[in-house]
């Protein structure tokens, strides 16, 4: 890794600055990766409110915990390990509350109007895509198809061994591209 | 039917949406507020942070008088207190045994806690730097190897912060020989 020479500081050095109390390097490391892990959660879970109520847990899980992260782990690996941690939780709580994982149009619709109809209808097809995929095929299809992680880093994040995450990838692949539809329609 | 790869890619498009900066927001607001909160509920420890400088003004008299020109020097068991000392030039030597690091360096609030300000240099097992310093206490720690963040086990710590971590506390009063 190099940390010499680009405009942007990489994470360790972001992470030091926040441990020291440097509260603008945590707030740049929020503004990094708030992205990825907001779009995760909302398709993992179905339920784009949900999923930014979690990853907001999930930045304040982690600043609260930021002393005992270690730089091997990778800070966007550990960020995620969390973050799948809180959407775990979520849906058992959901489960337990006997509440079906469907996606929830109406709240998809919500979350991405400000981004334009266009948008909104490439969101709904992936949905439509992901719909009906056990919550385990779905969480290693994302991190692999959407976040491109490689394996062994998805296996640090899952606790899951890298076969079965790559046999999860592929019946997750199998059920996407049957849904999928080639004219772009869903 | 679609390879892989072609259905990879426009997974990958449909679910890379445009971040969602209003979200970013509420995020960065709500962790402000639980900053906060955490805040107040510090007061305690750190005047308690207070105390752990004054003590540690009182103990640079000690360490002057018994090691006069070295700071920081670490064991691996439990060593006993020391400060670093306060030379007329106000020049603090840190030292830090780390025999497997590939790099380390010193932190602290002179230089913003900049991983690339100070980094020290390998001498046999220990790494070593000297930094003038101005007069006054201050916190600092070490960064070995890029990320990982290590107190000097040879100088007294304030409490722990919200993140549970510990700073190591130097006084340079200047008036040592």
């Amino acid at each position: 890794m190099t940390e010499r020479g680009t405009s942007e500081p990489p994470d360790a050095a972001l992470v030091v600055a926040a441990r020291a109390g440097d509260e603008a390097a945590f707030a740049r490391l929020m503004m990094r990766h708030h992205a990825g892990c907001l779009r995760f959660a909302r398709h993992q879970l179905g339920d784009p409110v949900e999923a930014e109520d979690i990853v907001q847990d999930t930045f304040i899980r982690a600043y609260r915990a930021l002393g005992r992260y270690h730089e091997r782990d990778g800070f966007r690996s550990w960020l995620f390990r969390i973050l799948v941690n809180r959407c775990r939780s979520f849906a058992r709580r959901r489960q337990r509350r006997r509440e079906r994982f469907v996606r929830d149009d109406a709240a998809l619709e919500r979350a991405t109007t400000a981004d334009g109809a266009a948008n909104a209808a490439i969101a709904r097809r992936l949905e439509h895509a992901l719909d009906g995929l056990k919550a385990e095929y779905r969480e290693a299809f994302l991190l692999r198809v959407g976040e491109e992680l490689d394996y062994a880093e998805m296996a640090r994040i899952t606790g899951a061994s890298e076969a079965a995450l790559r046999m999860r990838v592929k019946r997750a692949r199998d059920h996407v591209r049957a849904r999928w539809g080639s004219d772009g329609r869903v | 039917m679609f390879d892989d790869d072609r259905l990879d890619r426009e997974v990958r498009s449909a679910y890379r949406q445009p971040a969602d900066d209003a979200a970013a927001r509420r995020a960065l607001e709500r962790v402000a507020f639980q900053r906060a909160r955490a805040a107040r509920s510090w007061r305690v420890p750190r005047r308690m942070a207070v105390a752990a400088i004054v003590a540690a003004m009182l103990a640079v008299c000690a360490a002057s008088v018994l090691r006069p020109r070295r700071a920081g020097t670490v064991a691996r068991r439990r060593p006993a207190p020391s400060v670093t000392y306060a030379a007329p030039s106000h020049v603090v030597e840190f030292a830090l045994v780390a025999p497997h690091a590939q790099r380390v360096a010193v932190v602290g609030d002179w230089n913003g806690w900049d991983p690339q300000a100070a980094p020290m240099r390998r001498a046999g097992a220990s790494w070593v730097v000297a930094i003038p310093l101005a007069r006054g206490a201050h916190v600092y720690g070490f960064v070995v190897d890029g990320g990982r963040w290590v107190s000097d086990p040879k100088a007294p710590t304030t409490p722990a912060d919200a993140f549970g971590f510990r700073r190591s506390v130097v006084v340079v009063d200047g008036t040592s020989t």
